[in-house]
């Protein structure tokens, strides 16, 4: 039943496919010139393709991994960290402006770079609270001679 | 031959390693203290060692293979796996630098 119903629906829409494309030449030349410029509504586009990345999210993302391993290093750690930080900070100030305009991967890259900036603050700042913290307890003079530090730590008891 | 001069590159790099201006200073350990020696057996081949140095620098060094490849193509999660990564590390390296501490291995 359902074959003999399909076969004579199927007759009449064939001439209306014939008549489409006569109609399509017409519509074509206005669709030409595309408005690439033109921002999408917010918050519609916000997965599409062909988004700019964040300008810095590569280097934040970077600065802040390497603020760990660089955190002896002359103090660089805590540098690497508070640029990568306030980089990422700029950027996601920048996204959050115009959040079309920028794909969500470099979006996710600098969050990720911001986390681990202020990780690697956080550490280099610990480790520079607990030398402050030696130095007020035991003295600068101690800290530079081995000999005086370790009679100080037997008179604490410590060691 | 060959073996010697890899082991004379070795023993270069042990003899240039870059002093930790706070222990130069103050003969105290920083919590990055122990990465160069560590990547150094690394090098060598030698894991267990390379551990007992510095134990985050096996998961250091995966982070960063891990991150380059990821700015090249751009995995869904990658950004979330490296901050899990980052702050796994993290808490490595503070969990290290307290056991030196209690442990006297800092001041001695």
């Amino acid at each position: 039943m359902s074959e003999e119903q399909g076969t004579p629906q199927e007759n009449p829409i064939e001439p209306i496919r014939n008549d489409i494309p006569a109609a399509e030449p017409v519509q074509t030349p206005p669709v030409t010139p595309p408005p690439f410029q033109q921002p999408p509504p917010f918050g519609q586009f916000g997965n599409g393709m062909g988004q700019q990345n964040l300008p810095n999210a590569t280097i934040a993302l970077v600065l802040g991994i390497l603020s760990i391993p660089a955190c002896c290093c002359y103090g660089l750690g805590l540098v690497f960290g508070i640029v990568a930080w306030v980089l990422a900070g700029k950027d996601i100030k920048q996204y959050n402006l115009n959040p079309s305009a920028y794909s969500l991967s470099s979006l996710k890259n600098t969050r990720a770079g911001k986390i681990c900036g202020i990780i690697g603050v956080i550490l280099s700042a610990l480790y520079i609270i607990a030398l402050v913290a030696m130095i007020i307890a035991f003295g600068w003079a101690a800290l530079r001679d081995p000999e005086l530090m370790k009679e100080l730590l037997r008179e604490k008891g410590l060691q | 031959m060959a073996a010697q001069e890899k082991f004379d590159v070795f023993d270069w790099l042990n003899h240039h390693l870059l002093s930790c201006p706070f222990k130069a200073h103050f003969g105290i350990d920083c919590p990055g203290c122990g990465l160069q020696r560590s990547v150094l057996t690394l090098l060598k081949g030698n894991l267990l060692e390379s551990f007992k140095f510095y134990p985050a620098t096996i998961p250091l060094i995966l982070l960063i293979i891990f991150t380059a490849v990821h700015l090249r193509v751009d995995f869904k999660f990658g950004a979330q796996l490296i901050k899990l990564m980052f702050i796994g590390i993290a808490v490595i390296i503070l969990i290290n630098y307290i056991y030196k501490i209690s442990s006297h291995q800092l001041i001695n």
